[in-house]
């Protein structure tokens, strides 16, 4: 993934657990088919995933992010 | 030998275990975790008179990268302030941008920031007519304010409330009075669509949580819905499953779109698992409106038109863009006089006027 515009490209990873800083960015999929809203919050973080194919899901998570187009 | 009556008894009571079974395996596992659901009458789409299939040419109305001064990083709503004004959020930039009748980027309403005029992480736009003034409400996580303007986008006013998240990201909100609001909340216990005052003081719970607090998949907790208090109607779905529940007066109903299938063969499995474990869920129903004696429900790609009679016709749209393409969006927004559809992926409004859809 990488992300739009940025700073974070280094923690653009699948494990964002070590994010801690409040912020929220974009990511665009390894595949280019879809592109992911990464909101972190004291806490945890949030994700949007809008897709190619018009699906869209979103999960919240102190773990791993698990977003996917399948 | 046996008599004639001890086979009739013995197959009788075949024939009612048999139907017994049957009815058994036509009760979906995943119903009986949502708490409620046996005080609404169930239905599915062929117990109204007729399903009928129709589809409907949408217009472009916005692509983002048309525009060399404005840029929006992530579109997923807008919210029509009068015939000559809509208000989009950027929740990326922090920022909430005027769009003209043309579909053209005017203005920024709301700069980057925490001072007058500013916001941080905006999620939702809403008009709101107080007497005879049409006030705009912009609600902000990241400030935890609700931001109060005129329509000329000067701000009026805010409150802070600490039932405004950061992690509020396309919540809904409905405004029932200048110090009612509804919108979602993820630290309760009980409820996941809650009432709070101006100041974020708890007045009312609307929905339960499905997946209880602390365990996962918690965005199964998502609801969409629809208040209108002086029809006495309220709808809503958790957004990732397939049904919608409807209070109007007395009536109490949910409808199955997807009767005959299992959650996990659309969905994740609606299982509970610990809190750290990462679960995403597919948004299914994604906005619930009414067009006049219809509920409007925006299911995937497809929206529903649902009428409150039995004896009037579902109707089922698949929408078509200027190519005639089947066209795939991921949000739906129904103003005043129009239904936006919003592909948040390839940054394009589409936009068609509401009484496209109400049926001759």
């Amino acid at each position: 993934m990488k992300k739009i515009g940025s700073l974070f490209i280094l923690i653009a990873i699948f494990n964002l657990s070590f994010v801690s800083m409040s912020e929220a960015y974009i990511l665009v999929c390894e595949s280019e088919d879809c592109v992911t809203t990464i909101n972190t919050y004291e806490g945890g973080f949030n994700w949007s995933i809008l897709c190619d194919d018009g699906s869209h899901s979103s999960g919240s998570s102190t773990g791993e992010y698990v977003g996917s187009c399948s | 030998m046996y008599s004639a009556t001890v086979y009739v008894k013995v197959y009788s009571c075949i024939l009612i275990m048999c139907v017994f079974i049957s009815c058994s395996e036509n009760k979906l596992n995943y119903l009986s975790k949502i708490k409620k659901i046996d005080e609404f009458e169930y239905t599915v789409l062929n117990e109204w008179k007729e399903v009928y299939k129709d589809s409907l040419k949408v217009q472009s109305w916005y692509s983002s990268g048309n525009d060399s001064t404005y840029f929006i990083s992530r579109l997923s709503n807008i919210e029509e302030i009068n015939e000559q004004k809509f208000w989009v959020y950027d929740y990326i930039q922090g920022k909430v941008f005027e769009f003209n009748e043309e579909g053209l980027i005017t203005n920024e309403i709301l700069e980057t920031g925490k001072g007058p005029q500013e916001v941080l992480k905006p999620f939702s736009i809403d008009r709101y007519i107080e007497k005879e003034d049409t006030l705009v409400y912009v609600f902000d996580g990241g400030n935890k304010s609700i931001i109060k303007l005129n329509t000329n986008g000067n701000e009026l006013g805010r409150v802070y409330s600490e039932s405004i998240t950061e992690r509020m990201m396309d919540a809904q909100v409905e405004i029932l009075n200048v110090n009612s609001f509804i919108y979602p909340n993820y630290s309760t216990e009980k409820y996941s669509l809650i009432e709070f005052d101006s100041a974020g003081n708890f007045k009312k719970g609307w929905v339960n949580r499905l997946v209880p607090l602390g365990k996962q998949p918690v965005t199964y907790n998502d609801v969409a819905f629809l208040v209108n208090q002086d029809q006495e109607l309220f709808i809503y779905s958790y957004q990732g499953l397939p049904l919608v529940f409807v209070t109007h007066g007395n009536r109490k109903f949910v409808l199955n779109l997807e009767p005959k299938v299992e959650i996990s063969s659309i969905n994740t499995p609606l299982e509970f698992k610990e809190e750290n474990e990462g679960l995403a869920v597919k948004k299914l129903i994604r906005t619930i409106s009414t067009i006049d004696d219809y509920i409007l429900v925006n299911y995937l790609s497809e929206l529903i038109l649902i009428p409150f009679d039995k004896n009037n016709r579902i109707i089922r749209y698949k929408l078509i863009d200027e190519n005639g393409n089947l066209l795939k969006f991921h949000f739906m927004e129904v103003t005043q006089n129009y239904i936006f559809l919003i592909n948040g992926f390839k940054g394009k409004m589409y936009r068609l006027k509401k009484n496209n859809l109400t049926p001759s």
